[in-house]
C-alpha cells in the first residue's frame, strides 16, 4: 500500500463518522461523503442505550466493553457534549420463563468478568420506584449507559474536520469506480472523486451501495418505531430494556410468543425515548398505527409514572441487520480497496468508537487490538442459496417471518 | 384504550373553519356519509369567530338532518395507509362532565383537508414574556369571549390583521398604546393600485383606517419591535425606526408602556396532516410558504384527497369559502351523486365555471396579502443572539448561527446539531422562522431542502389514553358515545345531527 | 392590574366560578381558560426549565406556551379547555 493512501468513507452515520475521526485523528488523509445530512440515517432515529448486558458473550460482547472505556475518553474530547452517562441498567424480567432464561444469560455474562447479577422485585422497586409491581425482577449492571447518539455523530464529524478530514454532506455516490478488480474512487453528485480506499458506512443502505461495486452483501434494513415524550420531571433514573428484548434481538422463534419487548430511557433533556420494534419492511420509515400505540401501551404498563407524561413525536430508524447478528468490518477480498464497515444492527451506537478505532487500525495497516476475523465480510459464501442469505434488501423478509401470525394465543 | 370500533365514511372533512363548513355544506344531503371534525374548543375557524355562548353553536344547526356527523372537539393526530384517521376525541379535562376523551380511528374513502394556517413572527428580544402574544391570540379573546387581551396594547408586526384588530379593539373600548408597522407608508401607499380589483377589501381597510385616525392611535410607519421588557409579564415595547434591510436605526429607539403586545408577520398553511397523507406541498412566499399542491378541484397530488383554504396557501376566507364549495363539487361528481344526464348537470358545470374564476380572484388577492406580510429577508439574519428563536427548547440566535458557522445549513442537520424544533410544538411556530434564518445566512432556498416532516402525533399525546382505564369501567362503544345526552355545550362530546333513515 | 378586561354588553354564558391556584375566579360558559384567566388578569402561565415565565402565545392551541394544570390533570392548553363550574387550575406546575 502507498505511504498515504486517499480513504474515503461513504456515509456520515456514527460509524462512517467514528470511522474519519480516528483515522483523521492520525494523520490519515480522509474525505466522508454524506447523501443527506450527518446522522440523519439511523444514526439520527435510534435511542442512545450503551447495553453491555444485550451483547452476545463472546467477541461482541469484548468490543462493547472496549467501546465503553473509549466514551469515558471521548466525552472530553469531543467537540459536542455527547451525554454519557453511565446510569446502569435494567433487563426487566416479568415471567418465570424470563427467570430462566435470564438466569442461565446472566451466568454466562458474569463468567466472562461483566458486572452483572440479578435483582428481586424487591430490590428493583428500590432502584427504580416508577416502575410497576407486576415486574418480577431483573439484571442489572452498573456498567450500562446511554449517550447522546447525534451528539456522538456530529461530535466525532466535527473532530475528524478539525484534524483536517474533508467532509461532505448532501453528497450521494452514484457509482464506485473499478479498475482492474480494484477501487479506484467514485462519482458523487459533486463529481468524482479519486480513492485507494472506499469504506462502505452506509449503515442500512450499505447493500445497496455494495451492488454499486457489484458485491452482495446481505446488510437488511430493519425498522425500529421509536415514540418521544415531552421533557418532563424524572422518572426512570436507569437505561431499561425488558427480557422480551433480548429474546427479540436474538431469537425470532422467541419474539414472536413474547413480544418484541420495551425499551425506555429518559435522556438528559427529560424526553423518554419509547422503543421499539424490529421490521423488515425494506427501506419504508413510516410509522405505524399500531406499533406506536403498542410501544406506549407497553411502556406504559411497565412505568406507570407514564400517565403524567405526552406523546410529543414519533420516529423510525432502520438498523442494519446481518443473518449471524454480528456487524460486517473488514476488506472483502473479491475486490481489492472495497472495505465493509456496516451491519451492527442495533448495536452500531454503542460500537460506534471501537469500530472506528478498529477499522482505522487496519486500514493504516496496523495490527487492531481486537482480531476481525469473525466479522470479514468473506464468511458469507456469496455463491451458495443458502435461505438466509438476503439477495435484495427491498424486498428480503427472513423465513422466521413467513410463519403465519397470530397462530400462537 | 383505543376505540377499536372502527367507523366508516364516504367523506371525512377535517377542520371546520369556512373551507370545511363550506366543503361539508356542498357535499350535505346528498345520501353520503360525511364526518365533519375540529379540534377548537368552538367550530368556526379563524373568520367565523362569534361569541361563544354554550346555547349557540348555529353550525352544528346548520348541518341538522344532512348526513353529516361532526366529531367535535377532536383532534386528528395522524392519517395512516388506507385513509384511517387516528383521532382524540373530547376535551382532556372533560371527563368530569362527559365519557371523557378517548382515542378512536375512523376510515374515509375520501379527505377534504381544511386545516387552516397560523400566523408568522419576526422574533425580538422578550417575545417569550407573558403578555406578548399572536394577534390572532388577542383578537379570539376579543371577538369569541369578550375580553381585552390588555389594559393597554401595542400591535406590531407587517399583517393587515393588525388594523383590524386595532379596530376591534378601539370599538369594544380598549386602549391601543402604539400601531407599529414594519413598512413604511410610502410603501404601503405604492401597494393601492394592486388592489384596484379587491375594492371591497379596500372599502374596509379605510373603515378600520377611519376608526384608528379617530381615536388618535400613534401609528409608526417603518418600525419594529427592538425589545419587550418586563419580568414576569410584558410592561413596555421599546420600537424603533428600521431601514429597508430591517437594520435599526441608531438613536430611533423609544419605550412604550404597554401591558400586552399582541404581534403577527403574516401567516403559513397548516400542512403537517396533508404531509402524512403523502400529499406533494410546495415553497412559494405568494402562497405563505409551503401549500398543498392542489388542481383547480382542489384535489391534491394524491387521488382523492383534496385540500381547501389556507392549507393550499394564504388567500383569506373568501378564498376558503370558494374552494371549499368546488372541492365539494369536485366529490360529488367524483362519487358520482351528480353526472351529466341529470338535468342539474348544467347548472352544476355552470356554477363551477363561475367558482374557478371567483377562485382565480381570490389566489390574486392571496399573492398581494402574502406580499404585504413580507418581512425584508435580511432581517432574520438581523435577529440578536441572546434572542429565543424555538420557544419549547429556548434554543437562541447564537446557538443557531453557531451551528450554521459549524456547516449545519439544512433544517434538519439544524434540528439536530441545536434541538430546535424538536419540542412540545413540534417547529410549528419556529420552523418558518428557522427556514428564513438560513435563508438570510446561508442563502439557501427552503425547497432546497425539502419540506418539512410530519408524522403523528400532530399535535401532543396524553400517554394516559392508552392505559387501561383506572377501575375499568369497561369500554365505550362510539354508538353509545353519540347517544350521549350533551344538555350543556361543555359535555357535548359527539354531536350525531345525522338521522339516516 | 385589577382593572376589568370583559368588555362590557357582550353576550355570554352562564356566570361560574372556577378556582385558579385555590382562589375563586369568575368566569362564564363558553370562556377558555385563557380567556378566563386572562380577564382576571392572570398572564403567566407556566415556566420554562430554566424558570422564566411563559404565558399565552398563539392562543389557538399550537404553540403549548399556556400550560396548567386542570383538575390536576397536568400540562392543558389552556386556550383550547373550556371552563366548567368549580373547575381546579394552577399555574406554574
Amino acid at each position: 500500500m502507498r505511504s498515504s493512501p486517499h480513504i474515503l468513507i461513504i456515509g456520515g452515520g456514527v460509524i462512517g463518522t467514528s470511522i474519519a475521526c480516528h483515522l483523521a485523528v492520525q494523520g490519515a488523509k480522509v474525505t466522508l461523503v454524506e447523501a443527506k445530512d450527518l446522522a440523519s440515517g439511523s444514526s439520527g432515529a435510534c435511542d442512545g442505550l450503551v447495553f453491555l448486558q444485550s451483547k452476545k458473550p463472546g467477541v461482541h460482547l469484548q468490543m462493547a466493553m472496549e467501546s465503553l472505556k473509549q466514551f469515558t475518553t471521548l466525552q472530553n474530547q469531543l467537540p459536542v457534549p455527547v451525554e454519557f452517562i453511565q446510569t446502569g441498567g435494567l433487563v426487566t424480567i416479568e415471567t418465570p420463563e424470563e427467570y430462566r432464561i435470564m438466569k442461565t444469560y446472566v451466568q454466562d455474562q458474569q463468567a466472562i468478568g461483566l458486572d452483572v447479577h440479578l435483582l428481586d422485585r424487591d430490590q428493583v422497586l428500590k432502584k427504580e420506584p416508577g416502575l410497576s409491581g407486576r415486574i418480577m425482577g431483573a439484571a442489572y449492571s452498573p456498567l450500562d449507559a446511554r449517550i447522546n447518539p447525534i451528539h456522538l455523530t456530529l461530535g466525532f464529524a466535527l473532530a475528524a474536520r478539525k484534524h483536517h478530514a474533508r467532509i461532505l454532506t448532501r453528497t450521494p455516490v452514484t457509482e464506485i469506480l473499478v479498475k482492474h478488480n480494484r477501487i479506484t474512487g467514485v462519482v458523487t453528485s459533486r463529481g468524482p472523486i479519486h480513492a485507494d480506499l472506499v469504506v462502505n458506512a452506509a449503515g442500512a443502505a450499505a447493500g445497496k451501495v455494495s451492488r454499486m461495486a457489484g458485491i452482495q452483501m446481505p446488510v437488511i434494513p430493519r425498522r425500529g418505531q421509536i415514540a418521544v415524550t415531552h421533557a418532563g420531571p424524572p422518572v426512570l433514573h436507569h437505561c431499561l430494556i425488558s427480557a422480551g428484548y433480548i429474546a427479540a434481538k436474538y431469537n425470532p422463534e422467541l419474539a414472536r410468543t413474547a413480544g418484541q419487548g420495551i425499551s425506555m430511557e429518559q435522556t438528559e433533556t427529560g424526553n423518554l425515548l419509547l422503543g421499539s420494534t424490529r421490521e423488515f419492511v425494506g427501506f419504508d420509515t413510516g410509522n405505524t398505527l399500531g406499533a406506536i400505540q403498542k410501544i406506549i401501551a407497553d411502556a406504559a404498563a411497565r412505568l406507570p409514572a407514564l400517565a403524567s407524561f405526552q406523546i410529543i413525536r414519533t420516529f423510525a430508524g432502520l438498523r442494519p441487520w446481518t443473518p449471524d447478528g454480528l456487524p460486517i468490518l473488514g476488506p472483502v477480498s473479491a475486490l481489492d480497496g472495497f472495505v465493509m464497515a456496516a451491519g451492527h444492527e442495533g448495536d452500531g451506537i454503542a460500537l460506534s468508537a471501537v469500530t472506528g478505532e478498529l477499522m482505522a487500525d487496519f486500514l493504516l495497516d496496523r495490527k487492531p487490538a481486537i482480531n476481525l476475523e469473525c466479522f470479514s465480510p468473506d464468511r458469507f459464501d456469496l455463491r451458495t442459496t443458502d435461505p438466509l442469505r438476503p439477495t435484495d434488501p427491498e424486498t428480503w423478509r427472513p423465513p422466521v417471518q413467513a410463519a403465519p401470525q397470530g397462530r400462537i394465543r | 384504550m383505543t376505540e377499536r370500533y372502527r367507523n366508516t365514511y364516504h367523506v371525512a372533512v377535517i377542520g371546520a373553519g369556512i373551507g370545511g363548513l363550506s366543503a361539508a355544506h356542498t357535499l350535505a344531503g346528498q345520501g353520503l356519509d360525511i364526518v365533519l371534525i375540529d379540534e377548537n374548543p368552538h367550530m368556526g375557524g379563524q373568520f367565523l369567530r362569534q361569541p361563544a355562548r354554550p346555547d349557540q353553536d348555529d353550525i352544528c344547526g346548520i348541518f341538522l338532518g344532512s348526513g353529516v356527523d361532526i366529531l367535535h372537539p377532536a383532534q386528528v393526530l395522524g392519517i395512516f395507509p388506507d385513509r384511517r384517521i387516528w383521532i382524540m376525541a373530547g376535551p382532556e379535562t372533560g371527563a368530569a362532565a362527559g365519557p371523557g376523551t378517548r382515542l378512536m380511528e375512523l376510515q374515509a374513502n375520501i379527505l377534504v383537508f381544511a386545516t387552516g394556517a397560523r400566523e408568522q413572527y419576526l422574533p425580538f428580544t422578550g417575545w417569550t414574556l407573558p403578555g406578548v402574544m399572536s394577534l390572532g391570540a388577542a383578537q379570539i379573546l376579543m371577538k369569541s369571549h369578550g375580553v381585552l387581551p390588555g389594559a393597554c396594547t401595542a400591535i406590531a408586526g407587517t399583517s393587515p390583521l393588525m388594523m383590524a384588530l386595532a379596530h376591534d379593539l378601539l370599538k369594544n373600548r380598549g386602549q391601543v398604546a402604539v400601531l407599529a408597522d414594519g413598512h413604511s407608508l410610502l410603501w404601503k401607499l405604492g401597494q393601492l393600485p394592486f388592489f384596484a380589483r379587491h375594492g371591497s377589501r379596500l372599502a374596509q381597510g379605510a373603515r378600520y383606517a377611519a376608526r384608528i385616525l379617530r381615536h388618535r392611535v400613534r401609528v409608526l410607519h417603518s418600525h419594529s419591535i427592538q425589545e419587550a421588557q418586563g419580568q414576569e409579564r410584558v410592561s413596555g415595547v421599546v420600537f424603533a425606526r428600521t431601514g429597508p434591510d430591517g437594520r435599526f436605526l441608531p438613536g430611533t429607539d423609544r419605550f412604550h408602556p404597554v401591558d400586552s403586545l399582541a404581534v403577527g408577520h403574516g401567516f403559513v398553511p397548516n400542512i403537517e396532516l396533508p404531509v402524512q397523507a403523502g400529499c406533494r406541498v410546495t415553497y412559494n412566499p405568494d402562497l405563505g410558504g409551503w401549500a398543498a399542491a392542489v388542481t383547480v378541484n382542489m384535489e391534491t397530488s394524491v387521488k382523492g384527497i383534496y385540500a381547501v383554504g389556507e392549507t393550499t396557501g394564504i388567500g383569506g376566507a373568501e378564498q376558503s369559502r370558494i374552494q371549499g364549495k368546488i372541492a365539494g363539487m369536485a366529490i360529488l361528481e367524483q362519487l358520482a351523486r351528480i353526472h351529466p344526464r341529470q338535468p342539474r348537470w348544467d347548472r352544476f358545470m355552470k356554477t363551477r365555471h363561475q367558482l374557478y374564476v371567483r377562485a382565480d380572484e381570490c389566489r390574486s388577492y392571496g399573492t398581494l396579502l402574502n406580499r404585504m406580510c413580507r418581512v425584508p429577508a435580511t432581517a432574520y439574519g438581523l435577529i440578536p443572539d441572546d434572542t429565543v428563536i424555538c420557544r419549547c427548547e429556548n434554543i437562541t440566535m447564537l446557538t443557531i448561527k453557531q451551528a450554521v458557522q459549524n456547516g449545519f445549513t439544512s433544517w434538519s442537520s439544524l434540528k439536530k446539531a441545536t434541538r430546535c424544533g424538536m419540542g412540545r410544538c413540534q417547529a410549528r411556530i419556529c420552523g418558518p422562522i428557522i427556514e428564513k434564518i438560513l435563508q438570510a445566512l446561508t442563502g439557501t432556498e427552503p425547497e432546497t431542502t425539502g419540506p418539512p416532516v410530519s408524522r403523528a402525533p400532530v399535535k401532543n399525546l396524553p400517554v394516559r389514553l392508552l392505559m387501561p382505564p383506572a377501575g375499568n369501567p369497561g369500554q365505550v362503544s362510539l354508538p353509545q358515545l353519540f347517544e350521549h345526552p350533551g344538555p350543556r355545550h361543555s359535555e357535548i362530546l359527539y354531536l350525531r345531527l345525522s338521522n339516516k333513515a | 392590574m385589577t382593572q376589568n378586561l370583559r368588555i362590557p354588553c357582550f353576550a355570554r354564558g352562564k356566570q361560574i366560578t372556577i378556582r385558579v391556584n385555590e382562589i375563586p375566579v369568575t368566569a362564564y360558559e363558553g370562556d377558555t381558560v385563557h380567556a378566563a384567566l386572562t380577564a382576571a388578569g392572570i398572564y403567566p402561565l407556566r415556566q420554562t426549565g430554566s424558570g422564566e415565565a411563559r404565558g399565552a402565545f398563539c392562543g389557538m392551541g399550537l404553540c403549548y406556551e399556556c400550560l396548567v394544570t386542570v383538575n390536576h390533570i397536568p400540562d392543558q392548553r389552556a386556550c383550547m379547555t373550556l371552563v366548567q363550574d368549580g373547575m381546579e387550575i394552577r399555574t406554574h406546575d
